[in-house]
């Protein structure tokens, strides 16, 4: 089995030390959220809170033993409603349609052009105007905009800006604390904030220079 | 097994999903669906786990949270340990490309010097990881997992099988030596200014 020097061992503690610590902060953020907080926060993140609470009450209090087959559903646990956080969705699954759409215009455009092309060098009084090709569509099929972006409440930007360092990203993790900050300056003066903050200036101050 | 009202498992259900959203979280929105997925899928399988096994040590409220967070960091643990693996191999394709040459080769003096650099560095993480393990001094499951990562065991199942105990202890573990590694940081770095104060003194 594979031994590691003591610098890849130092390494892999301080990399799990600081995954702890954002763990840690985004628990203390979650439990320190009131319900309707919790609530926004979760919406923030495309999840239904109503359809969360159906789910935990049909697992731990309505039917707990029945729900151990319920594992499957994890699909349908999705909420009901396309969740903001992900409308890129309805997009895709047109896509198909779309792009149907066009290729039988084109190829109408195609056949009618072709006609067209043949009833010029073949010039015959006595047949028929070959049929008008029929136009291609003059615009695309509409498509749902996405809605503009969901706004993150500061306790929200908090935990992405913890969720961020532990990646290995501190600019993201220092831009998101100061944009919550602008909203919320009290909060940044929490410990937990403080020290998340002063983490991620280190760890840019620290981060060696790119060749 | 802990008996909660409706309302404590509604909110802790909220929590444990908004952490697991959150931790699968990706700008990519051809990914979005499937770690939407995959998060909510660690959620429920830590729910049943819990259900099922019924572990006689979870009393509280906030025992049956640290049992959630912990099966949910360990599902989703493979997920992270890809992007990680990614992130190395990319690291290794600019290794080779230094390697060959494709990139400017250092000059002999800041060849030496790097030399240098990577001896100090290597003395540093191993007197931090002696000081480490003289912290945690007793500890067996917050060694154990520092003999696994040497041994290039990271993942935290994986740990727990090879120690005898369950995943959360590994992660309560960690929590002891972080604060066991703070403080050997904070010995070294006594330890490498002694004696210049020494000397000035």
């Amino acid at each position: 089995m594979a031994r590691r020097s003591p610098a890849e061992i130092l390494a892999v503690l301080e990399d799990q030390a600081r995954e702890d610590e954002a763990v840690e902060a985004q628990m203390n953020a979650l439990a320190a959220m009131s319900d309707a907080q919790l609530d926004d926060h979760l919406r923030g993140l495309g999840l239904d809170p109503a359809q969360l609470e159906r789910e935990a009450l049909a697992m731990f209090v309505d039917a707990p033993g029945e729900s151990r087959g319920s594992l499957p559903s994890a699909v349908q646990a999705v909420p009901q409603e396309a969740p903001r956080a992900f409308a890129a969705e309805p997009r895709r699954r047109r896509r198909p349609l779309t792009v149907a759409l066009w290729l039988a215009a084109g190829a109408a455009a195609a056949t009618g052009g072709g006609a067209l092309v043949y009833s010029l060098t073949h010039p015959s009084p006595e047949q028929p105007a070959p049929p008008a090709p029929s136009p291609p569509p003059t615009e695309a099929p509409s498509v749902p905009l996405p809605p503009a972006p969901v706004a993150m409440t500061p306790a929200d930007e908090r935990i992405a800006a913890a969720a961020a360092f532990a990646q290995g990203k501190p600019r993201e993790c220092l831009r998101l604390l100061d944009h919550a900050k602008e909203v919320d300056p009290a909060g940044d003066a929490a410990p937990d904030i403080r020290a998340l903050r002063d983490r991620a200036n280190r760890a840019i101050r620290d981060k060696p220079p790119v060749p | 097994m802990v008996t909660l009202t409706k309302e404590q498992w509604t909110r802790l259900y909220k929590e444990v999903s908004g952490f697991a959203q959150a931790s699968t979280f990706t700008k990519d929105k051809k990914q979005q669906w499937t770690s939407r997925d995959r998060a909510q899928e660690a959620v429920q399988k830590a729910c049943l786990r819990l259900l099922e096994t019924k572990p006689a040590d979870v009393k509280t409220y906030e025992d049956a949270r640290d049992y959630l967070f912990g099966a949910i960091r360990s599902s989703l643990y493979n997920a992270r340990e890809e992007r990680v693996t990614r992130k190395a191999v990319e690291k290794e394709v600019m290794a080779e490309e230094v390697h060959l040459g494709r990139w400017t080769t250092p000059s002999a003096e800041t060849m030496q010097l790097e030399k240098g650099e990577q001896g100090r560095s290597h003395r540093r993480a191993a007197r931090i990881v002696e000081l480490t393990r003289e912290e945690l001094k007793g500890d067996a499951i917050a060694l154990g997992t520092m003999d696994c990562i040497a041994e290039d065991i990271d993942k935290p199942a994986d740990q727990a099988k090879k120690l005898g105990c369950d995943v959360r202890e590994v992660y309560k573990a960690r929590f002891r030596r972080k604060t066991a590694l703070d403080r050997a940081i904070a010995r070294y770095e006594q330890e490498r200014h002694a004696p210049e104060s020494e000397e000035t003194a």
